[in-house]
């Protein structure tokens, strides 16, 4: 879908940690995961070519997000959810919905066709759907290589446990 | 309504232009990518360069003005005009805004980042108004 507004241009457009875009006539964007940790690092970097990369978690806010289950603030099963790719408003209600689950939220996640998932469990390490990290982070970065389907990858995002 | 749109559309245009930038890594030399300069210069000499300035978007603690420079597609250059200054906070994420980014990407060690995503400091009401206008502009 094109309008007059951005015709010839790529866009990406940040709303408060939120990330929506679209990567037509370039290469894709390049969006960096905050590290819910140490707001000053990022995790690491996922391509966005079409849609949003929304996180949710208490970095921000603090303990604003309720389990509608139990009434009670979410449990502190994740330290921050990141989904990639369906539009905006979506890749928000996923990502919330994500860090109240946990991280049985992958599988349900992955087999959303266009979504893909970064989990930050408290220790640090990461969860993620196969696609998340498609293409792998330049060499500069220090990572080798990207996150294994549903396995748990070492701190930093990095396999190898390089920063 | 149009009015509605129209300021909308002005605080899309300068959350992009203040966001789209890229961050350090050098370009390739054919490239006019300048970040932070904003010469303010329209329609230099090369081909499909051109600059745009958004309408003001007056927000609650003041008015919002970027100016954005297009060349061959991507937007290379961004000089911000007015930032909302009312609110001390705005002062104060408006400082921190540009540095703490630069900071992620060397603490990254990472040759390019565009943006950061991360724990929203926005509203949901915030992101449903967003999406509603990007929906309007056909984004």
């Amino acid at each position: 879908m094109t309008s007059t507004l951005t015709a010839g241009l790529d866009w990406l457009v940040n709303a408060g940690g939120g990330v929506v875009a679209r990567a037509v006539h370039g290469p894709a964007w390049r969006v960096a995961v905050e590290d819910p940790r140490d707001r000053t690092k990022v995790l690491c970097v996922v391509p966005l070519r079409d849609g949003a990369v929304v996180t949710s978690g208490t970095a921000a806010r603090g303990r604003h997000i309720t389990d509608p289950r139990t009434g009670a603030p979410a449990a502190d099963h994740l330290l921050s959810a990141t989904v990639i790719g369906p539009p905006l408003t979506w890749a928000d209600v996923l990502a919330t919905a994500a860090f109240v689950e946990g991280p049985a939220a992958l599988p349900r996640i992955e087999g959303l066709d266009g979504c893909e998932a970064l989990l930050v469990r408290p220790d640090g390490r990461l969860l993620a759907t196969p696609g998340a990290l498609a293409a792998p982070p330049p060499a500069q970065t220090g990572c080798t290589g990207g996150a294994q389907p549903g396995r748990v990858i070492r701190q930093n995002g990095c396999p190898d446990g390089s920063a | 309504m149009r009015r509605i749109l129209l300021v909308l559309m002005s605080t899309i245009a300068a959350v992009v232009a203040m966001f789209g930038y890229r961050t350090s890594t050098p370009t390739p030399a054919t490239s006019t990518a300048t970040v932070a300069a904003g010469t303010g210069s329209t329609g230099g000499g090369n081909t499909g360069t051109s600059t745009v300035t958004g309408t003001a978007a007056q927000t609650r603690w003041g008015p919002v003005q970027v100016q954005i420079t297009v060349s061959g597609g991507k937007v290379t250059a961004v000089n911000v005009l007015q930032v909302p200054d009312g609110n001390g906070r705005d002062v104060e994420i408006n400082n921190d805004a540009v540095p703490v980014l630069k900071q992620e990407t060397l603490s990254a060690q990472s040759a390019h980042i565009d943006s950061v995503s991360g724990a929203t400091y926005t509203s949901q009401g915030y992101t449903t108004s967003l999406q509603s206008a990007l929906d309007q502009a056909g984004l």
